[in-house]
């Protein structure tokens, strides 16, 4: 892999009197997320305790700063530019941290409340979108919305919907849940506008766990179909 | 070492600077949303610019102390006694065993009255703060919990100290027309010039859809840029315009992501005298410096640390 290939060119910008976003000139691909990932675990050990947090998302990277650091934005910008460069100018990596993640989820009616109809949009049968949804590999983009969410990417062109209409107020945790090129499990009952096919037992956020989340920025998912049988034993409810 | 709570409505939360590399977990920031006052109410009592206080939303609150301290108010001007005494705004006063903490209700001045112990609360650590995040269910005394009758509010008991008030000049609330400085920032170059300009012009009121996520604005449309954006983290203050041309001013519990148009960023420096507003207050947007919001919010941070 070739870092200049996956990123052309990147603009920096202070947006506010901390913050710092990252935009990358690059298509949205696995190895750009990565790489990205691998960045900005080395930017957080370069900028220590000047930076307070940081938000991979797609393709761009917000730098927070403390409000304690004595930098201006224009100082940031430049150390940041610096910084990235460098790190752009480092022989491809061979080696990534991500991880695979295998989620089993239990498809159907009983467990999505919208498989039916999503299965009469798209025109496929249940099989089909079971096997649709849960052959191809995803991955990590984004984190965010609520604990433990993860915005997986690319949907199957075949599978993707936009958004319901109406959000629905609340929706079962475990969801598992489609909407434009994305899907993503719901860890908690929460308000949700995507579309529901299943449901998975696994829990994707522990607060008394470090890190609480059980998906990082880059990682490989991939659904695996259980029975219903498979996800009540996995200790899921329905 | 407690305040036991004996009466609570509103809501009154655990907050401090707020967390730190959470939203690169996907979790919200947090932290008190007038910052100015939660840094003042520590400052009267000498405490760390960063120790846990209370941030009451509304009242009221009744709490009853089982040790000695001293504890400081600021912010909204919500009446507090303690015992038969009232205490003076944006001062400290010393806690015996025993005394009961009465805190009245909102009176239109400020929404969110900050209450700090000497030494701070203690609470377990999550992300390196002890902010709640009522929306998330994590933080705070109790798991994300707002006070609620029974609980208890542990602090480490201390002597006596001298009363020490803010000057008046520097008790600090939104006047009833509250101008907001921003920076130009995020997609700001991708609206069109006079919507850019009409954007300061526009009175708005503030809509009774507003939460620690954010508070909504009301008033004439904007025309909103039809770029499709992808998602990208958004910065304490951010100033979103949603679909219909109405602004949101994004704070302390916003997420940590999102795809709407920014049209800037509120001084950091402004969001306190916001986070007091109450629903149908007035506000108005000033474009300003990246270079002016730097300053003042350098100045304020050289002020509380030193």
């Amino acid at each position: 892999m070739n870092n200049a290939l996956v990123v052309e060119a990147m603009s920096v910008e202070a947006v506010s009197e901390t913050d710092v976003l990252v935009r990358f000139n690059a298509a949205l691909s696995p190895a750009l997320i990565q790489q990205l990932r691998h960045w900005q675990l080395l930017l957080q050990q370069q900028l220590s305790v000047a930076l307070i947090d940081s938000v991979l998302a797609y393709r761009s990277l917000l730098l927070c700063f403390s409000p304690q650091d004595p930098r201006s934005p224009q100082q940031r910008v430049l150390l940041v530019k610096q910084q990235l460069e460098q790190l752009m100018a480092l022989p491809p990596r061979h080696q990534t941290q991500h991880q695979t993640r295998i989620l089993p989820v239990y498809y159907g009616p009983e467990a999505g409340a919208d498989f039916t109809a999503v299965c009469q949009k798209i025109q496929l049968s249940a099989e089909a979108l079971i096997e649709l949804h849960s052959t191809q590999s995803y991955y990590v983009y984004a984190l965010g919305f609520s604990p433990g969410f993860a915005f997986l990417g690319e949907l199957p062109e075949a599978l993707q919907l936009p958004r319901r209409k109406t959000p629905r107020t609340s929706l079962p945790a475990g969801s598992v849940a489609i909407a434009h090129n994305q899907t993503a499990v719901y860890p908690q009952p929460s308000p949700g506008g995507w579309h529901l096919i299943g449901r998975c037992p696994t829990l994707l956020f522990s607060a008394d766990k470090s890190p609480p989340n059980l998906l990082s920025i880059g990682d490989e998912v991939k659904f695996q179909p259980i029975s219903r049988d498979e996800f009540l034993q996995l200790g899921g409810e329905l | 070492m407690s305040f036991v709570v004996k009466a609570a409505k509103g809501q009154s939360i655990l907050v401090d600077r707020g967390r730190v590399h959470a939203q690169a977990a996907g979790l919200s920031q947090g932290g008190a949303l007038d910052e100015y006052s939660y840094l003042w109410a520590n400052r009267l009592l000498g405490n760390p610019a960063n120790a846990a206080a209370l941030e009451i939303t509304l009242g009221p609150l009744t709490l009853v102390a089982t040790a000695n301290t001293t504890i400081a108010i600021t912010g909204a001007h919500i009446p507090v006694q303690v015992n038969q005494r009232i205490l003076s705004p944006w001062s400290s006063t010393t806690i015996k065993a025993g005394d009961k903490i009465t805190v009245g209700f909102y009176q239109g001045q400020g929404t969110r009255l900050y209450l700090a112990v000497k030494h701070g609360f203690e609470a377990p650590n999550f992300f390196q703060s002890r902010s709640c995040v009522v929306r998330e269910q994590l933080g705070g005394h109790a798991q994300g919990a707002p006070l609620a009758v029974g609980h208890t509010l542990n602090f480490t008991a201390s002597s006596p100290q001298p009363k020490r008030t803010t000057p008046v000049a520097l008790q600090k609330l939104p006047a009833p027309q509250q101008l907001l400085r921003f920076i130009p920032s995020y997609q700001f170059a991708s609206f069109e010039q006079a919507e850019r300009e009409r954007f300061c012009r526009i009175t708005y009121q503030l809509s009774p859809q507003m939460d620690r996520m954010g508070f909504r604005l009301q008033g004439e449309a904007i025309a909103v840029p039809a770029t499709n954006i992808t998602s990208e983290g958004i910065a304490l203050g951010s100033i979103q315009l949603d679909a219909q041309g109405q602004p949101i001013v994004l704070l302390s519990d916003r997420q940590n992501i999102g795809g709407y148009s920014k049209i800037g960023v509120v001084y950091r420096v402004d969001l306190g005298l916001l986070a007091q507003c109450a629903p149908g207050h007035t506000i108005q947007f000033s474009q300003g410096s990246l270079e002016e919001a730097w300053q003042l919010q350098q100045q304020r941070e050289h002020f509380f640390n030193t």
